[in-house]
């Protein structure tokens, strides 16, 4: 992230000073027609300044808002995830397959919801109120959710078509109950206001107030409160028209606090969580067995190291032939080295990750390892190398230890320099 | 002068519309084509922002109030005085909520309240109420998809 702040803020910069023309050309028509928009959230000075900006650049800045999706609990018949999430909704989710509703009760429809959620539904100044909001940080720790549906067992009765012509399946065949409790950290903006103000909080926004300052000291600013806001908006453009430097120093500034702003959500974004969680799964006996499970998730940045790890233990019901159990787990790390070195100079991705499977009842056990190290030949391209070891063969076709290699070229790299150049 | 009712800024629609049904001369129909017309001639006013009026000499007061976001907020009064000198006064920052606070001792002058604000989540939004003895003003700021960081400037004239 850190790399590309300075090279968006330069490449908007020196558009600026490219095609300082366009501003000047554009301001002998004195088109301010479509600079004001009465609909606009954004107030008059930021809509004459994204005007200018737009007129001089092509490039606005833009910054897209994180987000997240809620989905049925990861390890059940419904759900691609492999290992669960450390994080859940605050409030109220709601996840649906996207064929759900056309007569299919293999998909399925998870409700989430959190004590804090109700806490908010019955109390509108618990969201608003931050003395209230943090006050309730324990309940935004407990996560629960509902899932309905899913697919049968393989060896169910159902499957294999001993369950008779007349079987019959509906949504309720397979309902899931989840709860989670996050036990160490939290993603949640809020709950980083101090390194929100640390960060961004001095100087950057220092540097916005100081460029508003020096236009809102010009004489020509005193006739704003006559104005309409359409007015004003073309006063406005006016002014950033005939003054580039001051516009150009808004630009800085606000490119600046965007970028910084940027910076922090992706370290709040990567906060380390550990989660617990416990699940059961019940199933009518035609479509196979209740399982239960209890199974914890490590995931995040600790220090320079991005770690993800979660285990899980999973006891199906017993029906008389013995209950079937196993524990896995997979762990992941994955670093840079070599940071600012003549051999690379924004460093070497490299990841360990190991996975295990131990089961009961005579079944084999089954784990593997994987090292893979990326070297950087620019942007957006890479050539891996990586090596997997695993006892089972059936997961490294041919061999027990398999090594690859090849190029790999990230074409969202190529989408990126066709919108900044 | 504290007990002076205050006088909130409208756009003036209603007020020239109340005018228009005053003329108890016109017929029914001159009657709608003059509410009509004044109407339509006070449009531009509709938008009309206005600028917080603070009698010479008095204090004004700022309040801040940040909901459902992170507060990173920051106010400067700003701009030139009768004299044409510059003037800046920081007001507050980074707060929750900020109590109405005295501004006082600002020469007579033409100033702007510069107001920076960050607000990130869809259910966030900044307000701010400045009010006088004879007026009072209110900024709100909501959340804009790919517009973290919000500004503006809210005219202020003192004298």
């Amino acid at each position: 992230m850190s790399d590309r702040v300075p090279m968006r803020t330069f490449l908007v910069l020196l558009t600026l000073s490219l095609f300082p023309a366009a501003g000047s050309a554009l301001a002998a028509t004195g088109d301010t027609s479509r600079c004001f928009d009465p609909k606009s959230k954004m107030k008059p000075i930021q809509q004459a300044w994204r005007c200018w900006v737009d007129e001089n650049s092509n490039h606005a800045p833009d910054t897209a808002p994180s987000s997240s999706q809620t989905s049925s609990p990861a390890g059940t018949s419904v759900s691609p995830d492999i290992a669960a999430k450390g994080s859940f909704a605050d409030l109220l989710g709601l996840a649906l397959d996207s064929a759900f509703g056309v007569g299919n009760p293999d998909q399925a429809v998870t409700l989430q919801l959190s004590p804090f959620g109700v806490a908010a539904a019955l109390d509108k100044g618990v969201l608003d109120n931050p003395d209230r909001y943090g006050a309730l940080r324990g309940l935004r720790r407990i996560g629960l959710s509902v899932t309905l549906g899913g697919k049968p067992d393989e060896g169910s009765a159902f499957a294999t078509g001993q369950a008779g012509g007349d079987a019959t399946r509906n949504i309720t065949d397979v309902v899931v109950l989840q709860g989670s409790y996050r036990a160490i950290g939290s993603r949640d903006r809020r709950d980083h206001a101090g390194e929100y103000l640390t960060r961004v909080g001095d100087g950057t926004q220092d540097k916005l107030t100081a460029s508003l300052v020096a236009i809102a000291q010009d004489p020509a600013m005193s006739r704003l409160g006559t104005m309409t806001q359409e007015e004003q908006c073309e006063a406005l453009l006016a002014y950033f028209r005939s003054h580039a430097e001051a516009a150009r120093q808004l630009t800085t500034a606000v490119t600046g606090f965007e970028d910084a702003l940027a910076e922090v959500n992706d370290s709040v974004d990567k906060k380390f969580l550990l989660t617990f969680n416990a699940s059961a799964e019940l199933r009518k006996e035609f479509v196979g067995r209740d399982k239960y499970r209890f199974g914890f998730v490590a995931e995040g940045m600790v220090g320079q190291v991005d770690l993800a790890a979660n285990g899980e233990y999973r006891i199906d019901q017993d029906v008389g032939a013995g209950r079937d159990e196993e524990f896995r787990f997979a762990v992941s790390i994955a670093s840079k080295i070599l940071r600012k070195s003549l051999v690379a100079a924004n460093g070497i991705d490299v990841s360990l990750s190991s996975s295990g499977q131990f089961r009961n009842r005579g079944r084999d056990d089954i784990f593997s390892v994987n090292a893979k190290i990326e070297y950087p030949l620019g942007s957006g391209l890479t050539i891996p190398v990586s090596v997997t070891y695993a006892n089972q063969s059936e997961l490294v076709k041919e061999k027990v230890v398999r090594c690859n290699f090849g190029i790999s070229y990230d074409l969202s790299a190529l989408k990126g320099k066709g919108k900044k150049g | 002068m504290a007990n002076k009712p205050l006088k909130v800024k409208k756009t003036g629609t209603a007020k020239t519309a109340g005018k228009a049904k005053n003329k108890k001369k016109l017929t029914m129909a001159a009657a709608l084509k003059a509410v009509n017309g004044m109407a339509a001639a006070a449009s531009p006013l509709a938008d009309f922002q206005g600028r917080l009026v603070v009698p010479s000499g008095e204090a004004f007061t700022v309040e801040a109030t940040m909901l459902h976001d992170v507060p990173i907020w920051k106010i400067t009064l700003a701009g030139r005085t009768d004299t044409g000198a510059q003037f800046e006064r920081p007001i507050g920052q980074n707060m929750a909520h900020m109590p109405a606070t005295p501004v006082a001792g600002v020469p007579d002058g033409d100033y702007q309240l510069v107001i920076t604000v960050t607000l990130q989540d869809p259910a966030g939004s900044f307000e701010v109420r400045s009010k006088s003895s004879v007026d009072e003003d209110r900024d709100q700021f909501i959340f804009v998809p790919n517009n973290p960081v919000q500004f503006d400037f809210r005219p202020v004239r003192v004298g």
